[in-house]
């Protein structure tokens, strides 16, 4: 049923020119914003978002998703061309990627991640039409507290996998996300927290302008600096040649699997996709003193997990309603902005959502093909702005972007504020996907755990169910693994000779 | 993190751990007292509150109940951080008016805070008392310069075509309502 649903909106969305037009431009101008170094997927979202919000939902996921694809593919232009992945998701392409370029090969390398992209959002998108529903099937097993016990989890697991520096750090910055959701009035009993009498509190922060203080103003304090790198010339044919790929699908598929699991766990995103299937293609090859030096299984691997790990980050969020990824996180955002409610219900209340989201991640992988070339060929001159000129237009964009969805101009006070703030954090190696999925799941979190309370009356009777169980245990575990003491006392000393 | 990694992975390569734990310690210090006011908040919605119709075990239905979980976490959490990075931060002699002083003048860090200055004059001074495509001309124009991106007349250019072209096509032609 899916399925032909799915081909169905392929059709309907693939005959209508305005659409396809937008989706056009947006693959095209996701691919230059990937490319440019210090603008990130998440950023660029994560603007679209405000800006997109008074469009239909059809078109505004359209330009989101198409920019989404477009800009995890982009990333990979600058890691070939620059040795300066344009995206993190890109970072293992460029350890082959630029050598293939010094050795003039740069266009070959580029043909080839743009092949591999294609192929590994295709990949994601096949697995995402088939586990979403079967995962939807579970989910609807669970009640409020299972919902918020899982909620807390994909948060607190996110935490602890996108932390760069100690994971404490990822879950400082999930609870501090939670405690901001927490300010406003208490939708429950029509209490008021944290609003010290300020009216402009009482309805809370709205998460979108956290987002973009968080995504887009860090980046542009952070890149203000970055010097301006020089490109390598494009040399040979932008076009790669089939057969030259065809002796690479059994890597692609297993790199497709691997992106795609990877994507799936809450905060790993689409950087850590690539770097698992660029590992598992070293391990494994025949090659492997080619690897680094620039090897064509290495920037295919590469790029195959990244892009695969987009499908995948959407199976937990339209399942669960918890993002696999920091893009997929802010998706959240938009998602919710739009009316769309993903978990466990979706698939009952909007049936025709997830083929739609589909469909659109399938047009959008096929406009990536023609628009690469179009971007590799003649906007790749876009890559030679400096930073310094390219970041305080970034910085208008988010004030833009956090005014246009309320109106109101203390989302624009929130958007600098939490820019400036987190920036702090970020620089102290803080994750801040984590910060956002909290801000995004606070308040499900919060208002799922006491009505739970409400209608059971005492906090036995909830945990005493079976998946509330598992779940309480396994948060439980997690946080245990974490305390030195307890690390302390389960560490296998070596043997004694 | 081998040598022929991409510049992005060792962006931080330069900043050592001990100097990330001392300034771990500044900060932890600062939202460890935060947390501990927004606990003592909680502590207040959640026991010291009536709610209409709740009868029995008030404590766990009451708006509080979260907040204080999340920021009794916090307290906890930013206690230990503090504990490694005084362990950790190799503290000695870096704290001296001296080290400050020598911070807060590195060349870099100044520019930043310009470029947040700058931002901040944007969002809380020029927007709303100024047109928005005029108030995004002088801070593009602003931070550019000090930036030192390109020729004073490029930079004037760029900034009056840029804000203009984007007043147009977001508060005109998309219909977009601007600050």
């Amino acid at each position: 049923m899916t399925l032909s649903s799915f081909f169905q909106n392929i059709w309907e969305l693939a005959t209508n020119p305005l659409l396809m037009l937008w989706m056009f431009i947006s693959v095209t101008i996701g691919i230059i914003v990937g490319a440019m170094p210090g603008l990130t997927a998440t950023m660029s979202i994560a603007i679209l978002v405000g800006l997109t919000y008074g469009l239909s939902p059809e078109l505004a996921f359209a330009i989101i998703l198409s920019v989404y694809v477009g800009a995890i593919y982009g990333g990979s232009i600058t890691a070939v061309l620059l040795n300066i992945p344009g995206t993190a998701s890109a970072a293992a392409t460029a350890l082959d990627g630029y050598p293939l370029a010094l050795q003039g090969r740069a266009n070959y390398a580029i043909g080839m991640t743009r092949m591999a992209s294609f192929i590994g959002t295709l990949f994601g998108l096949l697995l995402l039409l088939t586990i979403a529903p079967l995962l939807a099937k579970v989910a609807i097993l669970f009640t409020s507290v299972e919902m918020a016990l899982l909620a807390l989890f994909g948060v607190l697991v996110s935490g602890f996998v996108a932390a760069p520096d100690l994971k404490i750090k990822g879950w400082i910055a999930a609870f501090i996300g939670m405690l901001m959701s927490m300010v406003g009035i208490d939708l429950l009993h029509g209490t008021e927290r944290f609003t010290f009498g300020q009216p402009m509190l009482m309805t809370g922060f709205a998460f979108v302008p956290i987002m973009i203080g968080v995504f887009g103003i860090a980046q542009v304090i952070d890149n203000l600096s970055l010097p301006q790198a020089k490109r390598i010339k494009q040399t040979g044919s932008i076009l790669p040649k089939l057969k030259d790929y065809v002796k690479y699908i059994p890597l692609t598929l297993r790199s497709g699997f691997i992106g795609t699991g990877v994507g799936i766990i809450p905060g790993a995103g689409e950087d850590m996709g690539g770097w698992l299937a660029y590992f598992a293609a070293k391990f494994t090859s025949k090659k492997k003193h080619l690897f680094g030096k620039g090897s064509t299984e290495g920037i295919i691997a590469a790029e195959t997990g990244n892009n695969a790990s987009i499908g995948g980050a959407l199976v937990p969020l339209i399942t669960l309603s918890i993002p696999g990824s920091a893009p997929a996180a802010v998706l959240l955002g938009a998602l919710l902005l739009h009316g769309v409610r993903p978990g466990p219900m979706l698939m009952t209340e909007q049936p025709d959502f997830l083929p739609q989201l589909g469909a659109i991640l399938f047009l959008a992988s096929c406009i990536l093909l023609i628009s690469g070339i179009i971007v590799a060929k003649f906007f790749i001159r876009a890559l030679d702005i400096p930073p310094k000129i390219l970041m305080p237009m970034v910085a208008v964009m988010c004030v833009i972007g956090s005014y246009a969805i309320n109106i109101r101009i203390f989302d624009v006070f929130v958007m600098l504020g939490s820019g400036l703030v987190f920036y702090v954090l970020h620089k102290q190696k803080y994750p801040m996907a984590p910060l956002v999925l909290g801000v995004i799941l606070g308040p499900m979190i919060d208002e799922n755990l006491r009505r739970s309370f409400m209608v059971h009356g005492d906090l036995g009777a909830v945990f005493m169910r079976p998946i509330a169980l598992v779940l309480t245990g396994l948060i439980v575990l997690m946080l245990l693994t974490q305390i030195p003491w307890v690390q302390s006392k389960f560490k296998t000393s070596p043997p004694r000779l | 993190m081998t040598s022929d990694s991409p510049d992005i992975l060792v962006e931080d390569a330069g900043e050592d751990m001990g100097t990330l734990r001392r300034h771990d310690l500044i900060v932890s210090s600062i939202l460890w007292v935060v947390s501990v006011l927004v606990l003592l908040d909680s502590l207040r919605m959640t026991f010291g509150i009536t709610l209409p119709g709740v009868e029995e075990n008030v404590w766990l239905v009451a708006p509080g109940f979260l907040p204080m979980i999340l920021s009794g976490g916090l307290v906890l959490m930013f206690s230990g951080l503090i504990w490694l990075s005084v362990r950790q931060g190799e503290l000695k002699g870096h704290f001296s008016s001296s080290a400050i002083l020598r911070a807060i003048t590195d060349r870099e860090m100044v520019i930043k805070l310009i470029q947040m200055s700058l931002l901040c004059l944007f969002v809380f001074v020029l927007l709303g008392r100024l047109h928005f495509g005029l108030a995004a001309a002088l801070y593009l124009f602003a931070a550019m310069m000090v930036a030192r991106a390109a020729k004073l007349w490029q930079i004037a250019l760029i900034s009056v075509m840029f804000s203009g072209a984007i007043t147009y096509v977001f508060g005109s032609l998309m219909k977009i309502p601007l600050p």
